[in-house]
């Protein structure tokens, strides 16, 4: 955790920071010195490169770290990625109250891939009980700005998520929808920071409040479908189940964290403000000492022995695997120091002993009869597929979005605006089904369906949209409400529209060729074939020999956890075109034309991502957004088709898993890869094979002794992986069988 | 009779989920929507279940 700034532009009155018994804040410089900086990033390189670290994750903190200003961040995170890249992945992120976040630094953040958790305690009033400027204004308005910015298509991929601090007054339910508003990745909520000498505030004849506060937002999360990751209620779920924590306030997991002060100085976990004055100090610095000489610390160092270094009671309690003592900063007591149980040692018992029995995996329903043939599954099995085989895919993938929207339709009665679209869509299906045919197949109109469908986007009127663009495609003359995000209209297939207005809706009248749009009192005549400087319609190319999307213009199409590149330049789009014409003609003659037939059928759209800071080469598929595949520029053509190859594969797969079950979804075990440092699931494990048998299969058919090295390193990937897979015993008999015919491909290669 | 006979694994298996694809939007019963729709849901969203599958390499 990195200490950019050691002021804040809020005054929030529950900062363990600034509220707390420690108040080392008040010596520490304003702004981390560009030297201090420097020191830092080298000695955290220097760790990574001597433990032979895979990954680094560097936090950076505050204060306030957006007080650094655009320069100062951009300067920061040019530093960690200069010095720590070479070395060990980078994972850079920053926790920041999102008050002074603008596109600029957005932009700054997407450049150096950094990603953003940003606090909020929930709607108006409870974000406002604490979370307020020194005079007293609220902070709630500037934070949701933020947070709108995070969703943007350009910047999405740095949203990590939210963290938000419990509060008995605040009521539980009403929070936990505040937030899942805000369509967060990910959530997670601390207890506020408390210890036997400042004990925290609890409702008289209440024995543990803070345990049915978290309950009820368990209740309602379990109900809800768990349609986002919490990560204190995960975590219980994981060590209930013999699993890790992910995070340092419950389970055994030892203690990796080490903070370093805007003066240099390493601190202990900056939580522990909250027990006494001089609590984090350990005496050392990044200019004299070495990250492991922090971790030799005897308090960090204790805090790395798991059980051993708990208290007693502790050691004995039944549910220490799950609760791991709690966090250590609530343990403390004048006298004992933190030889003591947590603060909050009754609410994290009846919270372990009430979520006994929550699944460890959200239960699966399946219709017997949906699954692919025998021989279709066989086919695809091999790695290549006929163009019949991925046809089928196709259609499971036009199935599944249609399922969504009917499932979605009750929903869509509550909202006027959906409402009217759901109606349109239904007629429309009947008078002008190919319109509608194209329009649901986009891959983005699936993927925010399915955000829908998992409460992760509240964004239903955009089914308006959905169905405005199929009537434009049919040339079908009908008026109706859609959808303004961000001042934008995006019509899916078509293009978007900048109404430059902050309304929620603007009224649209389809007509042959095009549409009229009324908004803000002005009215807008959209002619597709001779549009307005407003309109930035979808970029058709023919590339390949066949018609494809250069999608850079949809409003869901970030869904890859990696920055899309924004609206391109005319010349940047034809040379994307030349490149993806040059790739997709290429894979006619390699590895005997077999996978042309697959990405043809399948491939409807390109998502260029913004390049890898690191110049790495970079590609993404999502399940949820079938038939398109993302990727960041490439060197040339013949990487480019590898690319292209490797991500259909994942989307071939995706289908092939939509409905057959190839493996036991219960099995949690997870296994090593030689391709990712984390060890993978199951599931992660049959994606990067079938992946790397195309993989391997395209440089097999390619001349020269670096590509027969690329093909021996894929192969003896896979190889390994599918052995691993099929002596796991986590495979069901069609996947035992599926991955069987992988192999046999591979062995027919030898 | 004329007729020519088919063995019955040959005859094309139509895709998975042909019925959706075939039933008007506004015919397809909702307990078979949400059923499929779940389905995916349900993958995808539990500890180990994967969405997006991410590449970055020097290679």
């Amino acid at each position: 955790m990195l200490k950019l700034t050691s002021r804040c532009d809020l005054a929030c009155d529950h900062c363990y920071v600034y509220q707390h018994p420690d108040q080392s804040w008040r010596r520490q410089p304003r702004v981390m010195a560009a030297a201090t900086l420097r020191a830092a990033a080298r000695r955290i390189a220097e760790h990574a490169a001597a433990h032979r670290l895979d990954a680094v994750r560097v936090v950076l903190h505050g204060g306030e770290p957006l007080l650094a200003g655009a320069a100062g961040l951009a300067a920061a995170a040019g530093e960690l990625r200069r010095r720590i890249d070479p070395v060990a992945r980078l994972d850079l992120r920053m926790q920041s109250n999102g008050v002074l976040l603008t596109p600029r630094v957005c932009d700054v953040l997407a450049a150096h891939d950094v990603k953003v958790g940003i606090s909020l305690d929930g709607d108006v009033s409870a974000n406002d009980r604490h979370r307020r400027h020194a005079n007293g204004a609220s902070s709630h308005a500037a934070v949701r700005r933020a947070l709108a910015l995070l969703r943007r298509p350009e910047y999405r991929a740095g949203y990590a998520g939210i963290l938000c601090t419990v509060d008995l007054a605040n009521d539980p339910v009403r929070v936990y929808e505040a937030l899942l508003a805000e369509e967060p990745p990910q959530i997670d909520f601390l207890l506020p920071h408390a210890n036997w000498d400042r004990p925290p505030v609890r409702p008289d004849g209440v024995p543990t409040p803070y345990a049915a506060w978290l309950l009820a937002v368990h209740r309602r999360w379990l109900a809800d479908g768990r349609p986002v990751p919490i990560r204190l209620l995960e975590s219980l779920i994981s060590t209930a189940a013999g699993g890790a924590s992910r995070t340092e306030a419950v389970g055994l997991g030892l203690a990796d964290l080490v903070v370093i002060e805007t003066d240099g100085t390493f601190e202990q976990v900056d939580s522990l403000k909250s027990a006494y004055h001089g609590a984090p100090a350990t005496g050392l610095d990044v200019f004299r000492h070495r990250v492991d000489d922090a971790a030799a610390h005897p308090m960090i160092a204790m805090r790395q022995t798991g059980l051993a270094g708990l208290c007693a009671t502790c050691r004995e309690c039944p549910v220490v695997r799950q609760c791991g003592g709690g966090l250590f900063a609530h343990r403390y007591r004048a006298g004992t120091g933190f030889d003591n149980p947590s603060v909050y040692c009754a609410d994290l018992k009846e919270l372990v002993h009430a979520m006994v029995g929550t699944p460890a995996h959200a239960p699966a329903r399946r219709q017997g009869a949906d699954a692919l043939s025998r021989a279709v599954l066989d086919d695809l099995a091999g790695g290549r597929g006929t163009e019949e085989s991925a046809r089928q895919l196709a259609s499971v993938h036009l199935g599944m979005v249609r399922a969504l929207l009917v499932a979605l339709s009750p929903r869509a009665a509550d909202d006027p605006v959906a409402a009217a679209g759901w109606r349109l869509l239904v007629d429309l299906d009947v008078a002008a089904p190919e319109a509608v045919r194209v329009v649901l197949e986009h891959p983005f109109v699936r993927r925010w369906a399915q955000r829908c469908r998992d409460g992760v986007t509240g964004d239903l009127a955009y089914l308006a949209a959905v169905a405005a663009a199929a009537a434009i495609r049919a040339g079908v003359g009908v008026t109706l409400d859609v959808p303004v995000r961000g001042g934008v209209l995006g019509l899916p297939t078509l293009g978007a529209f900048d109404v430059s207005a902050d309304l929620p809706t603007a009224r649209l009248t389809s007509r042959e060729g095009g549409f009229d749009l009324a908004v803000a009192g002005r009215r807008e005549r959209v002619r597709l074939a001779d549009p307005p400087a407003a309109w930035q319609p979808a970029r058709r190319v023919r590339a390949g020999g066949r018609e494809l999307l250069l999608e850079d213009v949809d409003p869901y199409r970030d869904c890859y956890h990696l920055p899309v590149a924004p609206r391109l330049a005319d010349a940047d789009a034809a040379r994307w075109t030349e490149h993806l014409d040059a790739a997709l003609r290429r894979l006619r003659g390699e590895a005997d034309g077999g996978y042309a037939p697959a990405v043809g059928a399948l491939l409807r759209a390109v998502v260029p991502l913004r390049p890898d800071p690191a110049g790495r080469q970079r590609s993404a598929a999502a399940g949820a957004a079938f038939g398109a595949v993302a990727v960041a520029p490439a060197p040339d053509d013949a990487a480019l088709a590898v690319l292209l190859v490797h991500e259909v594969q994942h989307l071939k797969l995706d289908a092939v898993l939509d409905v057959c079950d190839l493996f036991d979804r219960a099995d949690e075990r997870r296994l090593t890869v030689p391709w990712r440092p984390d060890p993978r699931p199951v599931e992660g494990v049959l994606h990067g094979t079938y992946a790397h048998l195309a993989v391997a299969d395209m440089w097999r058919s390619r001349p020269g002794p670096a590509a027969a090295a690329a093909y021996r390193r894929y192969r003896d990937w896979t190889v390994g992986a599918l052995d691993a897979l099929l002596g796991l015993g986590a495979l069901t008999t069609a996947g035992d069988r599926f991955v069987g015919r992988m192999r046999d491909t591979l062995d027919s290669w030898s | 009779m004329d007729r020519i006979a088919v063995r019955p694994d040959q005859i094309p298996t139509p895709p998975p989920l042909d019925d959706l694809r075939h039933t008007a939007l506004g015919e397809i019963p909702l307990s078979r929507a949400r059923a499929v729709a779940d389905a995916h849901h349900h993958r995808v969203n539990r500890p180990t279940g994967v969405d997006v599958q991410g590449f970055g390499s020097a290679i």
